[in-house]
């Protein structure tokens, strides 16, 4: 009864705060959750056009354990994962190092210029640097002999993934750069002070002072780049189609062919509620991790 | 307390602007009855006097924008001008959507019942016969045989554009294979067209051993390029005969003929005969590479013509086309032909509208506008017989069709196929090209994927 009454008490009390938030709620289910329920629905379809369908039970999860090009998106999209997360700590340390020169602002803001460029024109703008034929890295490589750089990086199925994932990190780096930096100066000065007049190293400082302090920073860009990571397609979709055959192919461009180019809306339903739950697992595990932590 | 106060407060607000928002409404509504009664008496007023012809109002999209490949905006304004001209009754909203978004766009909007009346879109055959099967589209027949259609146009393009024995498209664009070449570079090699295959493969030997110019510029990044091609070997290998046997018989995909024409591409390949990386590289950067005079052949089809005519005005360099040259000789002449965009109307549209569309469609095919269309957007529409003496048109645009003339014509595979099947054969053939799987692998692959295509009754069925 008096967990009931204090339950009830910190209802009223909060009562304003539900209330300004329903609206945005109200907004939200509309267009997000009803469109997730509305995609769980379909994943029991099949469909034959894109109106014209049947109940189909789980048929459409159980194919999806037999189809191997699902097995590739999605390895490729846990792979891009990996890959971010493992640059995420050099982005720290390049803005550790970054923090402690003076022109960190106007570095901070040419690195971030990236981001600010729509990814479709990034994709286009990177097609040309990449086109073996008349594209700027060609030219270099002609100029200064560097043979290595004489590749065919969309073409070649062993290349295509890994110059894709290249452009990702060139429109990701400025953005965690300028996170890490705002989230290292607002470090209290006088801990490092203090740290250094005990005779710690800057090895020490890093793992002891500098990671703690931004843990809650980290593990957002961490949550954040697993999202981005497993949602990624205008760079793939624009710059390669998920090719050459499937080379490219991650989760959102199969998604998209199945969907909109197959007329297979219930597979890619499927899909998508796989996609979510795995994005939503994902990023739950970081950040339960953390606030254990 | 507090609280409360301010939830009250909050709740006031809302309330007020609530009553606000519905106040507003309630006057625009007041406002708009009453204008639209003033109107409707006036109306009336001007029915007793003189009866007048109903408002149409037609809402068309299509794939023509002001520059670049497929530059007919300009054309069409005209066109839809003339009608509207012609027929002040009638209000035409155009919205021009890209040829890469159109599909997407047609199938969502059809879904969502918000298609426009009158949609150029592609591709026709297995695409379009979904569209009819679900009863989307409207049956042009009828309307089709009183304006003398199926006597104008190319029959087998109005078979694409038919489902088991009904017309419900319009063909309006004429896709043709052809293969182009810079003649300054030829002459340069000293190199001239080809008389049979045999003189094909020792050309791009010449310039592959010459070293100067990559024999072929074709860009696969875009997955369809390499299709078209298999399409064309394939045709000039096996004959019409044995690819509709394919589309409307008992032929298998993985057929050890259609493995053939796969093994005689990767020969090219191998041998080195495309531009590098042709296989990451977009379609109109490929095209950028022969405009560029980088590569000496373009192996692609009528639909680039605009660009080409107007590179050639320009002054940058004369084109020369050849057809593309038969590999069994003992087969008859054989090419490739397609309706690469055709007109659609919605079968959602009021009767009168879809009447207004037809007659709207019948007027472009008329001498006077297509002169217009052909002239702005170098593109022909479907007809059977080009008659030239009718037409003024570019000599280059000429001898593209020309040279496919009374030959004995099939199909693209990625137009004819359902969307399902043509993802396959995409992804397939693209790996195929990048030499990561084989030929009977990717064959077999979309052999699976057509027979469920086929049992679902999905295919393209033009005569049934």
């Amino acid at each position: 009864m008096e967990r009931y009454i204090k339950k009830m008490k910190n209802l009223r009390n909060n009562l304003l705060g539900y209330t300004l938030v329903l609206p945005a709620f109200l907004i939200y289910g509309l267009i997000v959750l009803l469109a997730v329920f509305q995609n769980f629905y379909y994943s029991f379809f099949k469909f034959t056009n894109i109106t014209s369908y049947e109940f189909a039970g789980l048929d459409n999860y159980i194919n999806m354990f037999k189809d191997k090009v699902f097995y590739t998106a999605i390895g490729h999209n846990l792979l891009w994962a990996f890959m971010i997360i493992i640059l995420l700590f050099l982005f720290l340390t390049i803005a550790v190092f970054l923090s402690k020169i003076k022109s960190r602002t106007i570095l901070g803001a040419i690195y971030f210029l990236p981001a600010t460029i729509p990814f479709v024109v990034s994709a286009i703008m990177w097609g040309w640097i990449y086109n073996p034929n008349f594209g700027i890295l060609q030219s270099i490589a002609d100029l200064l002999k560097l043979n290595f750089l004489r590749q065919q990086w969309l073409g070649d199925p062993k290349l295509a993934f890994y110059s894709l994932f290249l452009i990702g990190v060139w429109t990701y780096f400025g953005f965690t750069v300028i996170i890490f930096l705002s989230a290292l100066q607002n470090i209290d000065r006088s801990i490092y002070d203090a740290a250094r007049i005990d005779g710690a190293t800057e090895t020490k400082i890093f793992f002891h002072i500098t990671l703690p302090a931004i843990r809650n920073t980290l593990s957002f860009l961490i949550v954040f780049s697993i999202i981005m990571s497993m949602k990624v397609f205008d760079i793939i979709y624009v710059m390669t189609q998920g090719g050459p055959g499937y080379s490219t192919e991650v989760m959102s461009t199969y998604i998209f062919k199945l969907a909109f180019r197959g007329q297979n809306i219930g597979y890619s339903s499927a899909i998508s509620i796989i996609l979510i739950i795995l994005v939503l697992s994902l990023a739950v595990t970081v950040l339960r991790r953390n606030q254990k932590e | 307390m507090k609280t409360f106060k301010m939830l009250a407060l909050f709740v006031i607000v809302v309330l007020m602007m609530i009553m606000g928002v519905s106040g507003c409404k309630d006057t625009e509504t007041s406002t708009s009855t009453a204008v639209e009664e003033t109107a409707e008496s006036e109306e009336s007023t001007t029915e007793t006097a003189e009866p007048e012809e109903q408002q149409i109002v037609l809402k068309i999209w299509d794939m023509y924008t002001d520059v670049g490949h497929g530059s007919g905006g300009e054309a069409m304004e005209t066109l839809i001008d003339m009608y509207k001209k012609a027929n002040p009754n009638v209000e035409i909203e155009r919205t021009v959507i890209g040829s890469e978004n159109m599909q997407d766009q047609v199938s969502l909007s059809m879904a969502g019942g918000t298609m426009a009346d009158l949609v150029e879109t592609w591709p026709a055959c297995g695409v379009l016969s979904g569209y009819a099967q679900d009863g989307e589209v409207y049956d042009m027949t009828d309307k089709a045989e009183e304006f003398g259609w199926f006597e104008l146009m190319n029959s087998y393009l109005m078979l694409e554009c038919s489902t088991k024995g009904r017309l419900y498209g319009l063909p309006w664009e004429f896709d043709r294979p052809v293969i182009y070449y810079n003649k300054t570079i030829f002459e340069e090699l000293g190199l001239s067209e080809p008389n049979n295959y045999d003189d094909f493969i020792t050309i791009l030997d010449t310039i592959k051993a010459d070293g100067k110019y990559d024999p072929i510029t074709i860009g696969n990044g875009n997955r369809w390029p390499i299709c078209n091609l298999y399409d064309e070997i394939r045709a000039v290998t096996v004959g019409k005969e044995k690819v509709s046997d394919l589309f409307f018989g008992d032929a298998d995909w993985d057929d050890p003929e259609f493995v053939e024409a796969w093994t005689i591409l990767l020969d090219w390949i191998e041998k080195g005969y495309f531009i590098d990386g042709f296989n990451g590289v977009k379609y109109g950067d490929s095209n950028s590479n022969f405009i560029m005079k980088n590569a000496a052949i373009s192996i692609d089809g009528s639909w680039i013509l605009s660009n080409l005519v107007e590179a050639e005005v320009e002054g940058e360099f004369e084109v020369g086309v050849f057809p593309f040259p038969m590999i069994n000789e003992d087969l008859p002449p054989t090419s490739l032909a397609g309706s690469g965009a055709n007109w659609i109307i919605s079968s959602k549209s009021a009767p009168e509208v879809q009447e207004e569309a037809m007659n709207f469609l019948n007027f472009i095919l008329s001498d006077e506008a297509a002169q217009i269309w052909i002239d702005g957007a170098s593109v022909i529409p479907g007809y059977s017989d080009i008659d030239w003496d009718r037409f003024t048109v570019d000599p280059l645009m000429a001898e593209v069709y020309e040279i496919n003339e009374g030959k004995e014509d099939t199909t693209w595979s990625h137009v004819t196929v359902p969307e399902s099947v043509a993802e396959t054969l995409y992804s397939t053939f693209q790996s195929v090209a990048g030499l990561t799987m084989t030929p009977e692998e990717a064959l077999n692959q979309i052999e699976e994927d057509w027979e469920e295509a086929k049992a679902e009754g999905r295919v393209w069925n033009p005569l049934q």
